[in-house]
C-alpha cells in the first residue's frame, strides 16, 4: 500500500468515525430555523455523547446480556455498513460485487440486535415498539434492495463503488428519469430507515406514537451513546449514499471529493429538516402504503431501464 | 465406498441390537446412539472424498428381487446431501441420547431406537441408490421409519393425527413416484438410472416426467400446496427426530428433483421458471404462516418451508438461466442452493435440537408460556438466539453466506439479462428480499418471545438449565454454522463438482462463477470479519466503562405505569399482529372472535385467534372430505364375507386375463 | 422534445400510483385534474409536421378543458354536495391495489413493445403509459366504494383511452378525439346523475347500499 493509498484510508475512516453526529445537528437546526428559533449548537451531539459516556448506567432488573447486545451490534453493524460507502473521490474500503446485500444484511444485524434488546426489558412500549420496527422494516428492504438494482441496471456495476463511481455520469445522462426516481425512493427510504418524520418522530415523548426511540427507552450511560452514536452512523450512510447519487459521483481527486461530499452531507441534513418541518407524522397504517409506494416506485424506474 | 457400507451395516446392526437389549433401555440408548453416531462419521469421509476429488463410488450387488439391482453410487450430487445428513447425524444423535433418558423405562423405547437408526440407514440409501426400484424400496422405507418415529408419543391424539396426515402424505407423493418410474423404465427397458440416463426419458414426455417428479418428490420437499405435513409431523415428533426431518428428509424431496432433471433431457426455461414461481410462493406463505404460531416447534416447521422454498427458487434461477445460454449464472444460482442445502440442515438443526431442550425444559411448547429462559437457561438461550439469527439470514452466520449467493445471483440477472428474463430476476429479487424481512420479524418473535422479558408462566418461572450434555452437540453445530458463515469458500469448493454435475459444467467453471470475493480471504469474509471485529471492540469498551463508572439496577421504565407485570409484555400474537391483519392477503390473515370489555364496569373479555393454512382449509380439507363420501358409498361392496371376497379376486383376475387377451389379439 | 414528453409520461404514470394510494378524494381529484393538464400537452408534443396546427391547438386546449378544469370541478362540487372527504372501506385495501398496480404497470411497460399495433409508434412510452392508466383506472372502479371514487377511476381510464388515441390521430383526426371526448362527457353526465339519485335515495354515496334496489 502507497502512503498515499494509506492516507486516503485514514481520512475515509476519520470521516466515517468523526462526521456523523453533525448530521443531526444540522437537521435540528434547519428544523430550528423554519420554526423562527435560534436551535441548539451544530455540534449538540457530540456533547450529549462526551456527557452521556461519561455516565454510569441504569439497568432494568429484568434485562440480561441481550439488553446490551442492541446498541453494540447496532453501532458496529452501521459502522461495518459505512465501510462499504465510496469515500471522497474513491471507491469504498472494502467493494466486491454484490456487497450492497451486505450493507443490508449488516443494518439488518443491527435492526434484529435492536430488537431483541428492547424485548429484554419485558415492556409493553418497547415491544410494540419492535414489532414496529421489523414489520415496517420487512417492507422498506425490498425497496431498497430494488434502488439498489436500478442502480446496478443503470451502469451496469455489481459494487456500491462502481454503482457510485466514474460510470454514474454517464447513466445519468442516459437515465435521468430512472436515477431520479430511484433518488426520490432512496430518500423516502432513508427517512423511514433513519426513523425520521413522515414515518417515526424523533422528538415526540408520547411513547405510543414512537417506533425507534420507544426501544431504547430503558438504555443509559455508555449504551445510550452508543445507541444515538450508530443512529447517526446510519444517517450518514444512506446520507453518503444518497449525496453521491445525486452529485453523479464525486470528482476525481480527494479534495475536490471530499468537498462535494460534505456539501451533499449538509444538503440532505438540510432536506431531511425541511421535509420534518413540513410534514406531519403519518398515521401509523399510512406508513406500510408509503414504504410500498418507494417500493413501486423503484420498480417502475427498474422497468424503464430495462426497456 | 467400504466405509459407507459399513455405516449402513453400523446402523442395521445397532437398529436390531437395540431392538434386542429392550429389556435394558440404557444399553439399548448406548447401543443405538454409538453405532448412528459411529456410522455418520463413517459415512462423511467418502462422502467428502467424492465432493473433493469429484469422482464417484460405485457399487452393485447381487439381489435377488426381479427388476431390481442393489447398484449404488455416489457422485458429488449424492455426496452433496450426504454430507449434511452424517454432518447433522451425529450431533442429533448425541442429543437424543439425553433427549430420551427420561423416557428409559417406556414400553417401544426399543423399537423406536431401531426405527431412528433404520431411517438414518434408509435416508443414507435414497441418496446413493442407483437402481429405481432400490431408490422407491429405501424411500417407502424411509416413509415408514419416519412415520414410527413420529408416532412415538402415540399417547396423544394430536401426534397419531400427525402421524397419519404424514403417513397418508407420503403414500400419495410415492404413488406419483411409482408412476415415473415405471414410464422412464419402461423406455429404458431397465430399472438401473445409468440405463434411464442413457436414453434420456425416452419417449416420455419431459415435460409428464418432471410434472410427476415435482409432485411426488414435492410432497417431501414440502413445496406449496403439498407442504401440510410439515408443520403437523415436526412439532409432533422428537426433537432430535425433527432436527433430521427438517435438516435432511425434506431435503431428500430436493434431491429426487435434481435427481430426475439430470435423467432428464435439460430442461426448457418453463420447467426452470415453474421451480422459481413455486419456491417463491412456498418462501413467501411459509414465512407467513411460521409469523402466526403459537407453538415454537410449528414455527420452526413452517420457516422450514419457507428456506426450501428459498432454495428451490434459486434451483428455479438455475434452470432457467442454463436453458436461456448463461452458464455463469446458473452455475452460481446451483452452487447458492446447494450450499442453502448445507446451511439449512446445520441451522435448522441447531433451531430444532435447542427448541428441543427449552421445550425440555418448560414442559410446553407453547410461547406465550415461555419468556425469561436466557436468565434460567443461558447455554441454551444464546444457541437459540445464534439459530435465530443464523435463519433470519444475518451475518456473520452462514444463512447470510447462502442468501448472499442466492441474491448476487438475481442481481447478475436482473442486471444483464434482457427484457422479461431481467425483470422476473428483479421481482424474485424483491420477493425474497420480503421474505428475509419476515423472517427477521418472525425469528426476532421467537427468540424475543421465548427467551427474553420476564416468565409468562409457572412453568417457564421454575425451569432448569440442562447439563452440557445437551448443549455440547448444539455448541457443535454452532460453531460450524459461524465458520460456514465467516469462510463459505471452503464449502463451495467441495460443492462445486455437485452443481457441475447437475448442470454439465465443469466444477472449475462453476466455481469461478461464485468470484473472488468468497474466498477464504476475499472480501466478503474480511466484511464479515470487521463487523465482529468492530462489534467486540464496542463491546470491550462498554464493559470498561460500565466498570468504571458503574450500574445501578431498577425497574423497568414504564411510562409513568408502576404496577408492571409480565403479563403487559407484548405476547408473541400481538408481534406479529400488525403484518398479519394489516398486511397479509385476506386468506393467511388469522381469524379472530373478540368479546370486547363494554362499560363502565367491565365484564369479562375474550380473544380467540385462529391460523388457518389455506391449502388444508380450501384445497385439500373439501377435495379429502367429497372422496371420503363418495368412498361412503362404496362401503356395501364390503361385506366381511370371506367367499364374497373371493369372489371379487376371482372377478377381478378374469377380467384382467380377458383384457389381456384382447389387447394381444391383432 | 423527445425527453420532454418522456417526462410527462412518467409523470402521468406517477399520478396513477398516487391516485392508487391516496384515501383523500381532494387530492385525488386534484391529481386527476393534473393527469388532465399534463394530457393536453401531448398532442402538442407528438403532433406530426403535416398536421394543421390549429387542429392541434384545439385539440389540446380542449383536453385542458375538459380534463383538467371542467371535470374536476364537477367532481369538487359533487363532493361537497354529498359531504364525502375521503374514501372509508376500499373493497381492496391502498397497500395491495398499489402493489398490484405495480405489477400491471411493470407488465405494460414490459411487454408493450411486443403487442402488434399497426401504425407506427409515436413514442416508445406511449402505448404503455396508455396501457397502465386504463389498468389503473379499471383497479380503482373495482375497488372502490364511493361513486366518487369510481367516477374518479372512470375518469382514469379515460386518460387512458385519450393516451391510446392520440396514436390513432394521424389516420382519423376528428373521429377519435370526438369520440373520446363525447364519451367522456356522457359518462360523467351518468355519473352525476347516479351520484345525485344514490345521495338524495340514501342520503349516503356507498354503491354497495345500490344492491338494496334489487328485486
Amino acid at each position: 500500500m502507497t502512503a498515499h493509498a494509506a492516507l486516503r484510508a485514514l481520512l475515509q475512516v476519520a470521516l466515517l468515525v468523526v462526521l456523523p453526529p453533525l448530521l443531526p445537528g444540522i437537521v435540528a437546526r434547519v428544523k430550528a430555523r423554519v420554526a423562527g428559533r435560534q436551535g441548539p449548537p451544530l455540534l449538540q451531539l457530540y456533547f450529549d455523547l462526551a456527557r452521556l459516556v461519561r455516565k454510569g448506567e441504569v439497568k432494568s432488573r429484568t434485562a440480561g446480556p441481550v439488553f446490551h447486545l442492541g446498541p453494540v451490534v447496532g453501532a458496529a453493524g452501521a459502522l461495518a455498513a459505512g465501510l462499504l460507502v465510496p469515500g471522497p473521490g474513491a471507491p469504498a474500503l472494502l467493494s466486491f460485487p454484490g456487497d450492497l446485500f451486505l450493507l443490508t444484511g449488516l443494518l439488518a444485524a443491527g435492526r434484529f440486535a435492536t430488537v431483541l434488546a428492547a424485548l429484554d426489558t419485558g415492556s409493553a412500549f418497547e415491544g410494540m415498539g419492535a414489532a414496529r420496527e421489523v414489520t415496517f422494516a420487512s417492507l422498506a428492504e425490498p425497496a431498497l434492495f430494488v434502488c439498489l438494482l436500478v442502480l446496478s441496471r443503470a451502469t451496469g456495476e455489481l459494487s456500491l463503488s462502481g454503482v457510485l463511481g466514474p460510470a454514474l455520469p454517464a447513466a445519468w445522462a442516459q437515465w435521468a428519469p430512472a436515477l431520479l426516481l430511484c433518488a426520490v425512493a432512496l430518500f423516502v427510504l432513508a427517512l423511514a430507515e433513519n426513523a425520521r418524520i413522515p414515518v417515526d418522530d424523533p422528538t415526540t415523548h408520547l411513547e405510543l406514537t414512537m417506533i425507534h426511540e420507544v426501544m431504547v427507552l430503558d438504555h443509559s450511560g455508555p449504551d445510550f451513546a452508543l445507541v444515538l452514536y450508530g443512529a447517526a452512523v446510519k444517517l450518514y450512510v444512506f446520507g453518503a449514499l444518497l449525496a453521491r447519487l445525486a452529485l453523479g459521483g464525486t470528482g476525481r481527486g480527494i479534495l475536490p471529493g471530499a468537498v462535494g461530499l460534505l456539501a451533499g452531507l449538509a444538503l440532505f441534513a438540510g432536506a431531511v429538516g425541511l421535509v420534518e418541518s413540513s410534514m406531519a407524522r403519518l398515521r401509523l397504517v399510512r406508513v406500510p402504503q408509503l414504504l410500498v409506494g418507494a417500493g413501486v416506485l423503484s420498480l417502475f424506474a427498474f422497468v424503464l431501464l430495462v426497456r | 465406498m467400504s466405509l459407507y457400507i459399513a455405516a449402513l451395516a453400523l446402523l442395521t446392526g445397532g437398529a436390531f441390537a437395540a431392538l434386542g437389549l429392550s429389556a435394558r433401555p440404557k444399553l439399548a440408548v448406548a447401543v443405538a446412539t454409538g453405532a448412528a453416531v459411529l456410522a455418520c462419521a463413517l459415512g462423511l469421509a467418502p462422502s467428502l472424498g467424492v465432493l473433493a476429488s469429484g469422482g464417484a463410488l460405485d457399487l452393485s450387488l447381487p439381489w435377488n428381487p426381479p427388476l431390481a439391482a442393489f447398484h449404488l453410487r455416489i457422485d458429488p450430487l449424492a455426496a452433496a446431501f450426504l454430507v449434511p445428513l452424517f454432518a447433522l447425524g451425529i450431533p442429533a444423535s448425541l442429543f437424543g441420547a439425553w433427549y430420551l433418558r427420561p423416557q428409559l423405562g417406556r414400553r417401544g423405547l426399543g423399537a423406536f431406537l431401531c426405527a431412528y437408526d433404520l431411517f438414518l440407514a434408509t435416508l443414507a440409501l435414497v441418496f446413493a441408490a442407483r437402481d429405481a426400484v432400490l431408490l422407491l424400496a429405501a424411500w417407502e422405507a424411509m416413509a415408514i421409519t419416519s412415520f414410527l418415529l413420529v408416532s412415538f408419543d402415540h399417547q396423544e391424539a394430536e401426534v397419531r393425527r400427525a402421524g397419519l396426515v404424514y403417513l397418508v402424505a407420503s403414500h400419495l407423493g410415492a404413488a406419483f413416484l411409482f408412476a415415473l418410474f415405471l414410464l422412464l423404465g419402461r423406455e429404458a427397458g431397465s430399472f438401473d438410472l445409468d440405463a434411464i440416463a442413457a436414453v434420456r426419458g425416452g419417449a416420455v414426455a419431459p415435460a409428464l416426467a418432471f410434472a410427476l417428479a415435482l409432485v411426488g418428490f414435492g410432497v417431501k420437499a414440502g413445496l406449496p400446496p403439498l407442504h401440510l405435513w410439515l408443520p403437523e409431523a415436526h412439532p409432533a415428533a422428537p426433537s432430535h427426530v425433527s432436527a433430521v426431518m427438517s435438516g435432511v428428509l425434506v431435503k431428500a424431496g430436493v434431491y429426487g428433483i435434481l435427481r430426475v432433471v439430470t435423467l432428464l433431457p435439460p430442461p426448457p426455461v418453463a420447467h426452470g421458471v415453474a421451480l422459481l414461481l413455486l419456491g417463491l410462493a412456498g418462501a413467501l406463505g411459509g414465512i407467513t404462516l411460521a409469523l402466526g404460531q403459537r407453538d415454537l416447534k410449528r414455527a420452526l416447521a413452517c420457516s422450514t418451508i419457507e428456506n426450501v422454498g428459498i432454495l428451490t427458487a434459486a434451483l428455479g434461477t438455475a434452470l432457467s438461466a442454463r436453458a436461456l445460454g448463461s452458464p455463469a449464472l446458473a452455475g452460481l444460482a446451483a452452487l447458492a442452493a446447494l450450499f442453502h442445502v448445507w446451511n439449512h440442515a446445520l441451522m435448522k438443526g441447531l433451531a430444532f435440537l435447542s427448541a428441543g431442550a427449552v421445550v425440555h425444559a418448560t414442559h410446553t411448547r407453547d410461547l406465550e408460556r415461555m419468556g425469561g429462559l436466557w436468565a434460567r437457561l443461558p447455554a441454551v438461550g444464546a444457541l437459540f438466539l445464534a439459530a435465530c439469527a443464523a435463519l433470519s439470514a444475518l451475518p456473520p452466520f452462514n444463512g447470510f453466506a447462502s442468501e448472499w449467493l442466492i441474491f448476487t445471483a438475481l442481481l447478475r440477472g436482473a442486471v444483464s439479462a434482457p427484457g422479461a428474463a431481467g425483470l422476473c430476476a428483479a421481482l424474485a429479487l424483491t420477493a425474497l428480499a420480503l421474505v428475509s424481512g419476515l423472517a427477521a420479524l418472525a425469528f426476532t418473535r421467537l427468540a424475543g418471545v421465548a427467551l427474553l422479558g420476564e416468565p409468562r408462566s409457572e412453568e417457564a418461572r421454575s425451569a432448569h438449565a440442562p447439563g452440557p450434555a445437551a448443549w455440547g452437540p448444539l455448541l457443535a453445530l454452532a460453531l460450524a454454522c459461524l465458520a460456514l458463515g465467516l469462510f463459505p469458500g471452503a464449502a463451495l469448493r467441495l460443492l462445486a463438482p455437485a452443481a457441475g454435475q447437475l448442470l454439465d459444467l465443469p466444477p472449475a467453471e462453476v466455481l469461478a462463477s461464485a468470484g473472488p470475493a468468497v474466498r477464504l480471504g476475499g472480501a466478503l469474509p474480511r466484511g464479515v470479519l470487521a463487523f465482529l471485529a468492530l462489534g467486540l471492540a464496542l463491546e470491550l469498551w462498554r464493559r470498561r466503562q460500565v466498570r468504571r463508572r458503574g450500574q445501578a439496577r431498577a425497574e423497568t421504565w414504564g411510562c409513568g405505569f408502576t404496577r408492571a407485570s409480565p403479563r403487559v409484555q407484548y405476547t408473541a400474537s400481538s408481534f406479529s399482529q400488525l403484518l398479519l391483519s394489516t398486511l397479509a392477503p385476506r386468506l393467511l390473515q388469522p381469524r379472530a372472535r373478540v368479546t370486547p370489555p363494554r362499560g363502565v364496569f367491565p365484564g369479562p373479555a375474550r380473544f380467540e385467534q385462529r391460523v388457518q393454512d389455506p391449502a388444508e382449509e380450501r384445497l385439500f380439507g373439501p377435495l379429502f372430505h367429497a372422496t371420503a363420501r363418495r368412498f361412503r358409498q362404496l362401503r356395501g361392496l364390503q361385506s366381511g364375507k370371506l367367499n364374497l371376497q373371493l369372489l371379487y379376486t376371482l372377478v377381478t383376475l378374469v377380467a384382467l386375463v380377458v383384457l389381456l387377451a384382447l389387447r394381444s389379439a391383432p | 422534445m423527445a425527453t420532454f414528453a418522456q417526462t410527462v409520461f412518467i409523470l402521468v404514470v406517477m399520478i396513477d400510483f398516487f391516485v392508487l394510494a391516496s384515501s383523500r378524494l381532494k387530492a385525488a381529484i386534484a391529481a386527476v385534474a393534473a393527469q388532465g393538464a399534463l394530457l393536453a400537452l401531448l398532442p402538442l408534443l407528438l403532433a406530426p409536421q403535416e398536421l394543421h396546427v390549429l387542429h392541434v391547438l384545439a385539440l389540446s386546449l380542449g383536453a385542458l378543458l375538459v380534463k383538467g378544469i371542467g371535470i374536476p370541478f364537477l367532481l369538487r362540487w359533487a363532493m361537497r354536495e354529498a359531504s364525502v372527504s375521503r374514501e372509508v372501506e376500499p373493497v381492496v385495501g391502498y397497500v395491495p391495489s398499489l402493489a398490484l398496480g405495480g405489477l400491471g404497470v411493470m407488465l405494460a411497460f414490459a411487454f408493450s413493445a411486443t403487442l402488434p399495433i399497426p401504425t407506427p409508434e409515436k413514442h416508445p412510452y406511449l402505448v404503455a403509459t396508455s396501457l397502465s392508466t386504463v389498468w389503473t383506472g379499471l383497479l380503482l372502479v373495482v375497488s372502490r366504494q364511493k361513486a366518487v371514487s369510481q367516477v374518479l377511476g372512470f375518469l382514469v381510464l379515460e386518460n387512458g383511452v385519450f393516451v391510446f388515441g392520440l396514436l390513432l390521430s394521424d389516420f382519423m383526426p376528428w373521429m377519435v378525439e370526438a369520440g373520446v371526448l363525447l364519451d367522456l362527457f356522457a359518462a360523467v353526465f351518468v355519473m352525476g346523475i347516479v351520484i345525485f339519485h344514490i345521495h338524495r335515495t340514501f342520503s349516503s354515496l356507498d354503491t354497495g347500499k345500490l344492491s338494496a334496489l334489487r328485486d
